[in-house]
């Protein structure tokens, strides 16, 4: 045996360390924390464990006065550090540089700390955001090509705008490797030509299945990217850093799809409404306008030559007629008055005298005898009857004492 | 067809001027004659412009049924 080469313990304790450090400068380690004691000196001191296995951890105040969260005894903790011996007990331990929660609460805590970091960088001021294009033609989709994301945004692009060109990129949405994949899918897409927009996004899932759209590359790579991007992760509770880095946040993927046709879909709607009321003017004032003309045009038939010389023709019969029965009238108001005169002629006229019996007795001279003192006896006269006369001689006088 | 030097309304306006001088007095049966040739020709330009103008709003109005935006598209 060669007792002279031994090792005092304080060297063997030194080699050990030396060693121990050397080779584990830096682990991660995961375990639940117990016998946590807060000393107050500001150090942490406490026993990591799990099923089968202790090990002993420090973490100095200048390490733990960063800490997002109160460590205690039973927390399922990841820590990195550096492996050390405290050589005055032999023991080896950990020297805690950052400890977080494990499981989700690390995530989150991950995820609030890089959302600050960015947020003081200035990733997501809106002065950095870029505008949408109003009518985009050519539209680049980073996304998985399963899953019902890709399917429902396609189907509203065929509805809504049928003419917009989709290129799909497809990549992996979920897992470590998704944030490298969708970095590319990016680039890849931006290198295309005349892409007006890119939409990068997944259906909905856990905190854990979104993940990957938390990764700082990313991040960074959507805020770089010179064609504008709309972010479109899961539900619309759901808001991870690529939504507040991309120059919109939609809250699904089929609202990206909408939001990116709108200005379309109310153009067409606009259009379709003054194509609409153009007709309509059109149609009113053609009937409007057949309105005037047919009444104008119906009051120059009535102006017809034919018409006019008709009507004057028919003025003209009118008036001949008019005339025809005023001469008529005329005549027959002659002849009446002619017949009254005859009438009155007659009954003043002899001859209906004699015709009653009566009889004009005449001198030689045909003046009208009167009175027998008329004639002288014996002188001759006539006698006129209703036909025919009666000459006589007056007779000597009988009567002459009845003359004068 | 001298679509482009017919004025309607002018046509239109000198239509109305005939007929009201057609109505207002009496005129030679010569007169009447050819103010009312002359009303007659205009009378028949003014429907075929009319006509015209329907039948193109009738085409552009069952163009409004078709796919309005493939045909915006169709033209880039």
């Amino acid at each position: 045996m060669k007792f002279e080469k031994s090792l005092s313990v304080s060297e063997l304790t030194a080699q050990l360390k030396g060693l121990i450090e050397s080779s584990y400068s830096s682990v991660f380690v995961k375990g639940e924390i117990s016998n946590f004691t807060h000393h107050s000196s500001g150090h942490m001191y406490f026993t990591l464990k799990d099923k089968n296995s202790e090990l002993r951890a420090v973490m100095f105040k200048g390490n733990n006065n960063t800490l997002a969260f109160s460590p205690k005894s039973g927390d399922d903790v990841i820590i990195q550090g550096k492996l050390s011996v405290y050589e005055a007990r032999g023991q080896y331990q950990i020297i805690a540089q950052h400890m977080e929660p494990a499981g989700i609460g690390a995530l989150y805590l991950e995820f609030e700390k890089l959302k600050q970091r960015l947020k003081e960088e200035g990733l997501f001021d809106e002065s950095q955001k870029k505008n949408l294009p109003r009518f985009p033609l050519k539209i680049g989709i980073v996304t998985s090509k399963t899953g019902a994301a890709i399917r429902d945004m396609l189907t509203i692009f065929k509805r809504r705008a049928p003419h917009i060109k989709i290129l799909i990129r497809p990549a992996l949405v979920q897992g470590s490797d998704a944030p490298k994949d969708i970095i590319n899918g990016i680039k890849e897409l931006s290198n295309q030509n005349n892409i007006d927009l890119i939409i990068v996004g997944r259906g909905g899932g856990s905190f854990e299945d979104l993940w990957p759209f938390n990764n700082e590359e990313l991040a960074r790579e959507i805020s770089k990217c010179i064609i504008p991007i709309v972010s479109a992760v899961g539900h619309e509770t759901d808001t991870t850093i690529s939504d507040m880095v991309a120059d919109f946040r939609a809250p699904t993927p089929s609202a990206a799809s909408e939001i990116s046709t709108n200005h379309f879909v109310e153009a067409t709607q606009s259009i379709h409404n003054l194509h609409k009321r153009l007709i309509d003017v059109s149609i009113s004032k053609v009937s409007s306008l057949w309105q005037t003309f047919d009444s104008l045009s119906g009051r120059l038939m009535i102006q017809k030559p034919s018409n006019v010389f008709n009507q004057q023709k028919e003025k003209i019969g009118h008036l001949f007629k008019t005339l025809n029965m005023s001469i008529k009238r005329i005549i027959n108001f002659e002849q009446s008055s002619f017949l009254n005169l005859k009438t009155k002629l007659d009954t003043l006229s002899p001859t209906n005298t004699l015709e009653r019996g009566y009889s004009i007795a005449y001198k030689e001279d045909r003046s009208i005898i009167r009175r027998p003192g008329d004639l002288k006896s014996g002188e001759p006269f006539t006698v006129k009857l209703h036909e025919g006369e009666l000459r006589a001689k007056k007779e000597k006088s009988q009567y002459q004492n009845k003359e004068n | 067809m001298s679509q482009e030097s017919f004025n309607f309304e002018e046509s239109m306006q000198k239509l109305v001027e005939i007929v009201k001088s057609l109505e207002s007095e009496n005129k030679s049966l010569e007169k009447n004659i050819q103010l009312f040739e002359e009303g007659l020709a205009l009378s028949k330009e003014l429907q075929k412009h009319l006509e015209s103008a329907e039948e193109k709003i009738e085409i552009l109005s069952k163009d409004q049924n078709g796919d309005l935006s493939a045909g915006l598209f169709e033209e880039k």
